[in-house]
């Protein structure tokens, strides 16, 4: 095996390990806020919305590569 | 002609502007969308407050929610794959994204037969439920026409002449939908 084929192959595992990892964070975080739904502590709106909103940045930062629009390339 | 239709009408730019305007075109079109959507939850608490019907399927809402989160994976997968130059791994993932939205789109339409009867439009939660759900499913059914155009164009082998732009922006367009939903899931379904 080439150089070049361990340096794809060793990003290509990154990757999708990457990929992966922000999936189970978001379904993580989808059970936190329904819990919090079914438990109503105080402040369960705020919490709720917090959630959603650290959500959406994970999806746009790692998976929408919101960073690649300044720097140009793939991320 | 003049400096200003040189400027325009050239296409001397190189693939990696071309590549920056195209993709800050998107954002643009994606920011304009959101407008759309953050005008709609505000509607929803203008009308509602924090009421949510009952009647409304936690379980489908959770269901399809873990879905469509799914889908941004396998849509991230398939853009990963396709920068890698690995076609038929992008063409795969693809597929699992184009499956994972159509078992969305039966799972919010299962939603609209049980709500019909629970809380009909005509009712104040069921035509925000209605048009909330019912344009997020538009843009959903429109993503799944863009992914399969791209899928059928890498298929051809078009992506040697095109790159790996139009499966990006497809993804990237897939994407923008799960994060509305990220927002309409707990305004429609866990709010209460």
């Amino acid at each position: 095996m080439t150089d070049g084929q361990t340096t794809v192959e060793a990003q290509e595992t990154t990757g999708m390990g990457i990929g992966t990892k922000v999936f189970l964070i978001l379904a993580l975080l989808t059970a936190i806020e329904y819990v919090i739904a079914v438990a109503k502590p105080t402040g369960q709106i705020a919490l709720i919305l917090v959630i959603a909103l650290a959500k959406a940045a994970l999806i746009v930062i790692y998976f929408m590569h919101i960073g690649a629009l300044r720097k140009g390339g793939h991320e | 002609m003049t400096t200003v239709d040189v400027t325009l009408h050239s296409s001397g730019e190189s693939p990696r502007t071309r590549l920056r305007i195209n993709r800050l075109g998107l954002w643009l079109f994606i920011l304009s969308e959101s407008v759309l959507f953050a005008g709609l939850i505000m509607v929803r608490f203008s009308i509602l407050g924090t009421f949510t019907d009952e009647e409304l399927s936690q379980v489908t809402g959770l269901i399809i929610t873990v879905i469509l989160l799914l889908s941004s994976l396998t849509a991230y997968s398939a853009e990963r794959s396709m920068n890698e130059g690995n076609e038929v791994k992008a063409k795969r993932f693809l597929v699992y994204t184009l499956g994972l939205g159509l078992i969305f789109t039966a799972g919010v339409a299962f939603e609209w037969y049980e709500a019909l009867e629970a809380f009909p439009p005509s009712t104040a939660f069921g035509s925000v439920f209605f048009t909330m759900t019912g344009l997020h499913a538009f843009h959903v059914i429109t993503g799944l026409v863009i992914i399969a155009i791209v899928y059928g164009r890498v298929r051809r082998g078009d992506a040697r002449t095109t790159g790996a732009w139009p499966v990006e922006a497809s993804v990237k367009y897939w994407h923008f939908v799960d994060v509305v939903w990220v927002f309409f899931y707990p305004v429609l379904y866990l709010i209460k």
